[in-house]
């Protein structure tokens, strides 16, 4: 028995040099994508957030920048710095820290001697 | 008599990418997309893709590209959700919402999550806009209606993205040369949109005389068109108080989804 060298909207034609590359291109877009995001799931996944902070000194005085990284594989959420210099303290919020990612924010606190920080809390989706 | 089929070519093609970017950019606008895209889990974007290429596979039964082709339908959301995936990516280059600092899973989350609105205007390119222009198109060719539209088109691209702080985090964000590139990106969209994909009455356009009607001419006029309405809608929402570097930046960002809603009204004409 022979297939019907047919389609439902007329006969068979060969793809044109243009079809096929979109068609290729397309799915190696696709598949990039597609086992990127599984290798980075299996890596990553089950690892959970885990929180770097440091702080440098930003431009004016009693300026500073807090970098937040998540050196995990969930994303922190909520994640609340207490930063502090001398007897002054502030509280620093972030809504969300991606995994693998980082977060920068500028702090203004008057005091003396080199601020510090401290991680108060955070949730994991 | 089966019709005789012809194969699908670049104005086929750039009518998905006209119907993907314009469907998309307002979600490309939007920060809950690049954070969602950094903190989703990867198993929950694969579904996501996974629904949104069936959805894809349903419509390109009905508005995909030329037949004649096994598997058409599948071949079809193959190359537009491909082709998403690299639209999405040139996209979230050129306004700078991924980078190589960042980690290569978040990168693909953010493009990922860009893609799904753009897969699904690619779809449905075909329908954005019916060949021959829309009902009472005939009443509003010439010079001064195709402006009228592409500034109605402007208004409704932009007017959801106006009011949001993501033109302001945006312009703020971006230097001389990315802001440079959208103006010159917004240009070349819109004259592939109105005169190289192959909906609305295209043929029609190119061949209408007058000035205004050069290519050229018009995309520039639609641009200046939706740069004003970009503008205008900033200055009524308080996101601009003057003429200043910084304002100008935010209107260049914003003037970006708004000559694409003007290269859209124009097509409906």
């Amino acid at each position: 028995m022979t297939k019907s060298n047919k389609t439902k909207t007329g006969p068979l034609r060969q793809r044109t040099a243009f079809e096929w590359a979109i068609l290729v291109i397309s799915v190696a877009a696709i598949a990039t994508i597609g086992v990127g995001l599984v290798l980075y799931s299996v890596q990553f996944e089950k690892r959970s957030a885990e929180i770097e902070i440091s702080i440098e000194p930003a431009i004016g005085e009693n300026s500073f920048i807090l970098s937040v990284e998540n050196r995990g594989g969930t994303t922190a959420e909520d994640v609340v710095i207490e930063v502090a210099r001398g007897d002054l303290t502030q509280l620093v919020e972030f809504r969300a820290i991606p995994k693998a990612g980082q977060e920068e924010a500028t702090f203004y606190l008057e005091g003396t001697g080199a601020p510090t920080a401290s991680l108060v809390t955070f949730k994991e989706p | 008599m089966a019709r005789e089929q012809k194969p699908t070519g670049w104005p086929d093609f750039a009518r998905g990418v006209a119907g993907g970017v314009i469907l998309g950019l307002p979600l490309i606008y939007t920060q809950e997309v690049w954070l969602h895209g950094a903190t989703l889990s990867p198993r929950i974007i694969l579904l996501l893709l996974a629904g949104t290429f069936g959805l894809n596979l349903a419509l390109s039964k009905f508005v995909g590209f030329e037949g004649g082709r096994t598997f058409r339908p599948f071949e079809d959301a193959t190359v537009g959700f491909g082709a998403s995936i690299l639209m999405a990516t040139g996209l979230a280059l050129l306004l700078r919402r991924i980078d190589g600092s960042m980690s290569f899973g978040n990168i693909l989350g953010i493009i990922s999550l860009s893609s799904i609105p753009i897969s699904l205007g690619f779809a449905l390119g075909n329908a954005l806009a019916p060949a021959g222009g829309g009902q009472g198109a005939r009443e509003m060719k010439g010079g001064a209606g195709d402006l009228l539209a592409a500034a109605a088109g402007a208004v409704v691209l932009s007017l959801n993205i106006a009011p949001t702080e993501e033109p302001v985090l945006l312009a703020y964000q971006l230097g001389i040369w990315h802001l440079g590139t959208i103006v010159v990106v917004s240009l070349a969209l819109s004259f592939l949109i109105v005169f190289h994909a192959e909906f609305g009455d295209v043929q029609g356009r190119s061949e209408t005389p007058g000035a205004i009607h050069t290519p050229g001419v018009e995309t520039l006029l639609a641009y200046l068109v939706a740069f004003a309405v970009a503008g205008g809608l900033l200055a009524s929402f308080g996101e601009i108080q003057g003429l200043d570097g910084p304002s100008l930046a935010e209107v260049v960002v914003l003037a970006f989804p708004a000559s694409m809603g003007a290269a859209l009204g124009r097509l409906l004409v």
